[in-house]
């Protein structure tokens, strides 16, 4: 797919923009974690 | 545990299901396609569907009695009557599907890990499904106007996910895949598997196809991305890892650089350089070997990263032919580092 960046969709969908971002965020956050975790236990 | 389904039959049974679930994403998408947050639906869909399968495969790992596929089926079951039975925004039934979508992936990742006893190619044919889905997702959107009869594909996959799940559920091959060097650091393992992802990830959309115009020269580009996965899987259990990733990465630079107007070459290129698919999978199993659903989730967020450009850049084809090189070679001297040469 190709979509071509237009700020306007960001201004008009702000709030649904910034939640997107940082729930994804806050998840590969937990996920770093859990990697963190597992090699650290040496996941066997 | 006696094994009721053919060791080399459970790559073709989620080949399906990742076709069928491709389609089902992929008719939802386009079929939106012309609503007032075209922008937003791509990067909402490659958020919520790419990145929670690694905290849904971790729950899978830790849970194995739940059947993360039919809680996927259900979930697009609910999506898809929201998408075509109920007036609401579109971001209802799109946060649905993606979470069903992300289900049903971890579900074919860790019953093909699983039955795959340390070889990729289950996984690989597996992982080759989408892109055909992807492909006929999206020339439905244009033709099918009765869409409720996707819910036949949607049910279909009900009596296999159900087999699969009993058949799968208390399997341990997960415990076999080794493609590691002795005494490669397992963070840097993770982190070269990563990198690769991303940018392939990257290149998926970059790769300089100008002749790809007509529906017919899609399927093709489409179905040479499947054949590339599949093969990639099949090939390093036949000729070893390590050789495949070097060679697939380093021999598709001329024919993706020099691909732009000519399709076979760019054909050629695109299946090898879809080869790493599974191969980056494989790396990071040898790593987290007790965790086939977290291990798949990893490759998935260096998927939506490596995606994520696209959305708010746009680069010119020199600088993307300038990229393809770069990466290429870093990626095959980091895999080629770090993967062990035997089978």
């Amino acid at each position: 797919m190709k979509y071509i960046f237009n700020p306007l969709f960001i201004k008009e969908n702000e709030t649904l923009f910034i939640i997107t971002i940082l729930i994804t965020l806050a998840i590969i956050g937990i996920t770093t974690y859990l990697v963190i975790k597992e090699v650290r236990n040496g996941s066997k | 545990m006696i094994k009721k389904i053919d060791n080399n039959k459970i790559g073709i049974i989620y080949f399906y299901i990742h076709f069928v679930v491709e389609v089902l994403s992929f008719y939802f998408l386009y079929s939106n396609y012309k609503s007032g947050i075209v922008w937003l639906i791509p990067l909402i869909y490659d958020s919520f569907a790419f990145v929670p399968q690694a905290l849904i495969g971790y729950i899978s790992d830790l849970r194995k009695d739940i059947n993360i596929g039919l809680i996927g089926i259900l979930l697009f079951f609910i999506g898809y009557i929201f998408f075509l039975y109920i007036d609401v925004s579109v971001l209802i039934p799109l946060f649905i599907i993606c979470l069903g979508n992300a289900c049903l992936h971890v579900s074919g990742a860790e019953a093909t890990i699983k039955y795959g006893n340390g070889k990729l190619s289950n996984t690989a044919i597996f992982v080759a499904g989408g892109s055909f889905g992807v492909m006929v997702g999206r020339l439905l959107s244009d033709s099918l106007t009765f869409g409720s009869i996707l819910f036949v594909p949607l049910v279909s996959m009900i009596p296999l996910i159900i087999l699969t799940h009993e058949e799968t559920k208390n399997l341990t091959g997960y415990t076999k895949y080794s493609f590691l060097k002795k005494n490669v650091n397992s963070y840097i393992a993770i982190l070269i598997a990563f990198f690769v992802v991303i940018i392939r990830g990257y290149m998926g959309y970059g790769i300089p196809t100008s002749w790809n115009k007509t529906t017919q020269e899609m399927i093709l580009l489409f179905t040479t991305m499947g054949i590339g996965k599949a093969l990639g899987g099949i090939l390093s259990d036949k000729f070893g890892i390590r050789k495949v990733a070097i060679l697939s990465t380093l021999l598709s630079i001329p024919f993706l650089c020099c691909g732009d107007k000519l399709m076979l070459v760019s054909l050629f290129g695109i299946c090898l350089f879809s080869m790493t698919m599974s191969i980056t999978l494989g790396i990071i199993l040898s790593v987290l070997k007790s965790k086939p659903g977290l291990s798949f989730g990893i490759t998935t967020i260096g998927l939506f990263l490596g995606t994520v450009p696209i959305f708010f850049i746009k680069l010119t084809f020199i600088y993307n032919v300038i990229m393809i090189i770069v990466f290429s070679i870093i990626s095959s001297i980091l895999l080629g580092s770090i993967l062990k040469g035997e089978k």
